[in-house]
C-alpha cells in the first residue's frame, strides 16, 4: 500500500478520526497513558470494594451514612439534590472504563503497529533501534539495558506530565488546553533538538 | 470527577471520592469531609495518605469500614 512511512495525509486524518471517535462513542479524551492507568491503579484497591455487588456497596453506604451523620442531615441532602436536579438534570453520568476495554485497547496497540509495518513492507522482530543507534548510544547487550532505561523513563515522565503524544498532543493540543501546549512543545522541541544533535555526530 | 477547588488534595486518587457521587445521600461526605476547608484534614483516608500509608479502599472518612461481605 505504502512504501516506506505512512504519508502525513494519511496519518493525520487517521488519528483524528480516532480521537473525534473515541470522543463520540466514549465521551472521553483519547489518550494511551490513560488507559496504563485505568488498567494499573484500580490494582491498588478497587478490587476490594469490587467483590461487592454494587447494590450491596451502595446500601453499605447509606447505612455508614445514616449511622455518620444522622436520618435528619441525609434527607436534606437527598430533598437539596431532588431540588437541583428538578431545576437542571443530572447530565449523563461518566461509569467508570472496564479494566477489560483498556486491557484490550492495549493489546491492540502493537496489533496496529504490526499492520502498519506489515503494510508498507517494514515487519520484521529487531533487537536494535539500527546502525546508527548502536554507534552513538549502545551497542549488544548495553543498547537493550538503555532502551529498557528509556522505557521506563518514559512511563515515569508521561505519568509525571500528566499524559503522553496522544494525550497531551492530540487531545490536549486539539482543545487548546496551555499544559497540553506547554508539554507537547517540551518533548516534540527537546526531540527535535536531540535529533540535530544526533545527526551532527554521526555526520561523516 | 471534579476536583473540589479547596479541600482534600488527594481526591483525584481516592477509591471512595466518585462513589460519593453516586446518591444525593452519600454527597454529605464530600460536603462533610472532601470539600471541605478544613475538615478534609480529620478525614481517615487523609491521613493515612498524607504519611504515605497504603490506603484501604472499605476505609470511610470517619474511620470505619464498609463492610464488603
Amino acid at each position: 500500500m505504502f512504501s516506506g512511512h505512512w504519508p502525513w495525509w494519511f496519518g493525520g486524518p487517521v488519528f483524528a478520526i480516532v480521537v473525534v471517535a473515541f470522543w463520540l462513542i466514549e465521551r472521553r479524551l483519547f489518550g494511551v497513558v490513560g488507559q496504563y492507568v485505568q488498567v494499573l491503579e484500580p490494582a491498588q484497591g478497587a478490587a476490594e470494594l469490587d467483590k461487592a455487588s454494587p447494590q450491596a456497596l451502595e446500601e453499605a453506604l447509606r447505612r455508614a451514612t445514616l449511622a455518620e451523620f444522622g436520618a435528619e442531615a441525609v434527607a436534606e441532602m437527598e430533598a437539596a439534590e431532588a431540588s437541583e436536579k428538578e431545576r437542571a438534570p443530572e447530565p449523563r453520568r461518566r461509569e467508570p472504563v472496564p479494566r477489560a476495554a483498556s486491557l484490550l485497547f492495549l493489546a491492540m496497540l502493537p496489533v496496529g503497529g504490526a499492520i502498519g509495518a506489515l503494510v508498507t513492507g517494514q515487519l520484521a522482530l529487531r533487537g536494535t533501534l539500527g546502525a546508527v543507534h548502536e554507534r552513538v548510544v549502545a551497542s549488544g547487550p548495553m543498547e537493550l539495558v538503555v532502551l529498557a532505561v528509556g522505557g521506563v523513563l518514559v512511563g515515569v515522565g508521561t505519568r509525571m506530565a500528566g499524559g503522553c503524544t496522544s494525550g497531551h498532543g492530540l487531545s490536549g493540543c486539539s482543545r487548546l488546553q496551555p499544559s497540553s501546549l506547554i508539554a507537547t512543545a517540551s518533548f516534540f522541541g527537546t526531540g527535535i533538538v536531540v535529533s540535530f544533535l544526533l545527526h551532527a555526530l554521526v555526520k561523516p | 470527577m471534579s476536583t473540589p477547588p479547596t479541600g482534600c488534595p488527594y481526591t483525584g486518587s481516592c477509591e471512595l471520592y466518585p462513589r460519593f457521587s453516586l446518591k444525593g445521600a452519600l454527597k454529605i461526605w464530600q460536603q462533610r469531609y472532601c470539600s471541605h476547608e478544613t475538615q478534609h484534614q480529620r478525614c481517615a483516608r487523609y491521613q493515612l495518605a498524607t504519611s504515605n500509608e497504603p490506603v484501604p479502599a472499605t476505609l470511610l472518612p470517619n474511620g470505619e469500614h464498609i463492610p464488603t461481605t
